[in-house]
């Protein structure tokens, strides 16, 4: 005799069949995500570890590494060249991030509009989105050709301007820059905002119609309010898309100066500032420390944007 | 007295007019709004795709025309010989291999990624395994974390082991490390009715099973969207075959053509025809899975 009842023995027996039941789930819960993890971890998370060391020495990938404290950091601070991409970057995020989340918020008022054959449009829209940055690089250039191109060739017939060298000269590269970037990120932002004013109940309009709300009140006070979670959304990616920039510069902008490096155009954006230093002319070290300084700041940023969110962002 | 009549002989009372006269302001001012919305698409739709119809225009023409002044909008001739002309410089711009490389690896990190993304994400929705809030919010930093600061710890790693120059740094993180579709579809997971799995429980399926026969067959829209960006993404990704591959036989569509572009910069037909077909298949898979596309961005759970 043990002296357990039917129903101890039962309920022990249940036990142990949801341990079974529990570790099983946890196996196998461990196995379906484990080749996620672990590559997210080996190639997105960890090598910021790596990349903190190197700031801190000076290598050049050839020779062995030499500890050098901070001193890349001050040679950053030292450094015209870098001070200037920063600078850069900062003109290309004010100028790049406001305009296109609004034109995107603009474009998706206009697609939310009950108007027949509105999908079509949409669809038209999004284009610049999917398509490859190299090859919308490539017209691009093709059009602000400052001889062959199609804006200079409508200036000098419309109103006999000879137009300049827009990507070769300051501050045409960092404008047409900018509206390249809102051309090409306009369409994203644009669903981004469709699906925020989408889910806005129609009741809300309504009620506001009945209040006698104009058109402009209606926005004001409902529809901004509850988009404003878009808003922010928008702004964290935005702003971390626009830091990061490299492609988008590369192949308008700075291709537009290869031959021709005795042109400045302004548009040294801090990523690239980070390709050549430390891809180039292999300064690893040098270029690690501005890393570390960009995760830095878009830490920062994204930090203070969640901050400021509570301020504005209305949660229904 | 005139009575005014309607069109059912009633004689009309003065609400009746004054009713009848606002609608027809309203179907006035209607008709405006049309004609401005529409206008506005328009030009909108100019703006968006008038460098596409340039691209293509200039693919089809002379040299000599493309460059011509004042330029023309239409070619004429029409010629088609830009897009054999890409592959005249054989082995130093393989325009060929190009496209081969960036098909091929778009392909594997599709499927993979797919894959791979919908497991974890299946794991992570249904699954209650210790640790998961920790691998979750581990996928979550990788999210915010920028790519300039692993391009260099990546590089030197991929030099020790040989990666360099092979396509496996586009590949083996294309397929596995997969962050935002883990998420997407941890998100489109969640919106499946649980019933329906504890069923299946129920009658002995495995986890497996639930996942393979039951929970993957349901989210086919969402595995579409998936694989329609991770499509676009790789085929249009420029920064990683840039930094990690040297030679161009190895290099991807879009690094050849910028490239190409480098080299022959003033050899706009072929250039827009290089550009044209850069752009084709994302085109392509644009106009026929459009719906997709528009679901997926809305998956991402960034409703207002």
């Amino acid at each position: 005799m043990n002296g357990e009842t039917l129903a101890q023995r039962q309920s022990g027996l249940l036990d142990r069949l949801r341990f079974k039941a529990r570790t099983g789930e946890a196996i196998v819960g461990w196995l379906f995500v484990l080749p996620v993890v672990v590559a997210t971890l080996v190639f997105d998370v960890l090598p910021m570890i790596p990349a903190a060391f190197f700031s801190l020495h000076a290598w050049d990938a050839f020779t062995p590494m030499r500890w050098i404290g901070l001193g890349n950091y001050a040679a950053l601070l030292g450094d015209a060249v870098f001070l200037d991409s920063v600078q850069n970057t900062a003109i290309y995020v004010i100028g790049s991030v406001p305009l296109s989340i609004l034109a995107g918020f603009l474009l998706a008022l206009l697609i939310n509009q009950k108007i027949p054959g509105v999908t079509v449009f949409r669809g038209i829209f999004y284009l610049p989105v999917i398509a490859s940055t190299v090859a919308a690089g490539i017209v691009f250039q093709f059009l602000l050709s400052p001889q062959f191109g199609l804006l200079n060739s409508f200036l000098y017939s419309a109103f006999g301007i000879a137009g300049p060298a827009w990507l070769l000269v300051r501050p045409w590269a960092m404008i047409w820059l900018i509206i390249f970037s809102i051309w090409i990120s306009m369409g994203y932002y644009m669903v981004m905002f469709l699906a925020g004013l989408q889910g806005i109940p129609v009741q809300l309009y309504e009620a506001a119609t009945i209040d006698g709300a104009s058109s402009w009140q209606k926005l004001r006070y409902v529809t901004l309010p509850l988009v404003s979670s878009t808003f922010f959304f928008a702004l964290v990616i935005a702003i971390f898309i626009a830091v990061n920039a490299f492609t988008l510069v590369y192949v308008l902008t700075e291709a537009s100066r290869w031959g021709n490096t005795s042109a400045y155009n302004g548009t040294r954006l801090v990523v690239i500032y980070v390709y050549g230093e430390a891809l180039q002319r292999f300064r690893l070290g040098l270029g690690s420390a501005v890393a570390m300084f960009m995760f830095i700041v878009v830490g920062l940023l994204t930090l203070v944007n969640f901050k400021l969110n509570q301020r504005w962002v209305f949660y229904s | 007295m005139a009575v005014m009549r309607n069109p059912y002989g009633f004689p009309e009372s003065a609400a009746q007019r004054a009713a009848r006269r606002v609608a027809i302001q309203v179907k006035l001012s209607s008709a405006l709004r049309y004609a401005v919305l529409y206008l506005l698409c328009l030009v909108i739709t100019f703006i968006a795709i008038f460098p596409f119809f340039w691209m293509v225009s200039t693919s089809f023409k002379l040299p000599t025309e493309a460059i011509k002044y004042p330029p023309e909008f239409l070619p004429n001739p029409i010629t088609f010989e830009n897009y054999p002309g890409l592959f005249k410089y054989g082995d130093v711009f393989p325009f060929h291999r190009f496209i081969f490389n960036s098909a091929y690896i778009s392909l594997i990190v599709t499927v993979g990624r797919v894959f791979f993304s919908a497991l974890a994400g299946y794991a992570f929705a249904r699954l209650r395994f210790p640790g998961s809030g920790v691998a979750f919010s581990i996928l979550m930093i990788a999210f915010l974390m920028p790519p300039v600061i692993t391009v260099i710890p990546l590089y030197t790693f991929y030099k020790e082991i040989g990666w360099l120059d092979t396509h496996l740094p586009l590949i083996v993180p294309g397929v596995f490390s997969t962050s935002f579709g883990t998420f997407l579809m941890r998100q489109f997971f969640k919106t499946i009715p649980g019933e329906l799995s504890e069923a299946a429980r129920v009658d002995g399926a495995n986890w497996w099973d639930i996942f393979w026969l039951i929970m993957m067959p349901l989210s086919l829209p969402a595995l579409a969207a998936l694989a329609i960006f991770t499509f676009q993404y790789i085929w249009n990704d420029f920064f990683t075959p840039f930094i990690f591959i040297d030679s161009i036989q190895m290099q991807t569509m879009q690094v050849g053509l910028r490239a190409y572009a480098w080299s022959f910069g003033t050899e706009y037909t072929l250039l827009m025809a290089g550009g044209v077909l850069a752009l084709l298949p994302m085109m392509v898979i644009y106009f026929s899975l459009q719906r997709y596309f528009v679901q997926g961005i809305a998956l991402t759970g960034i409703k207002g």
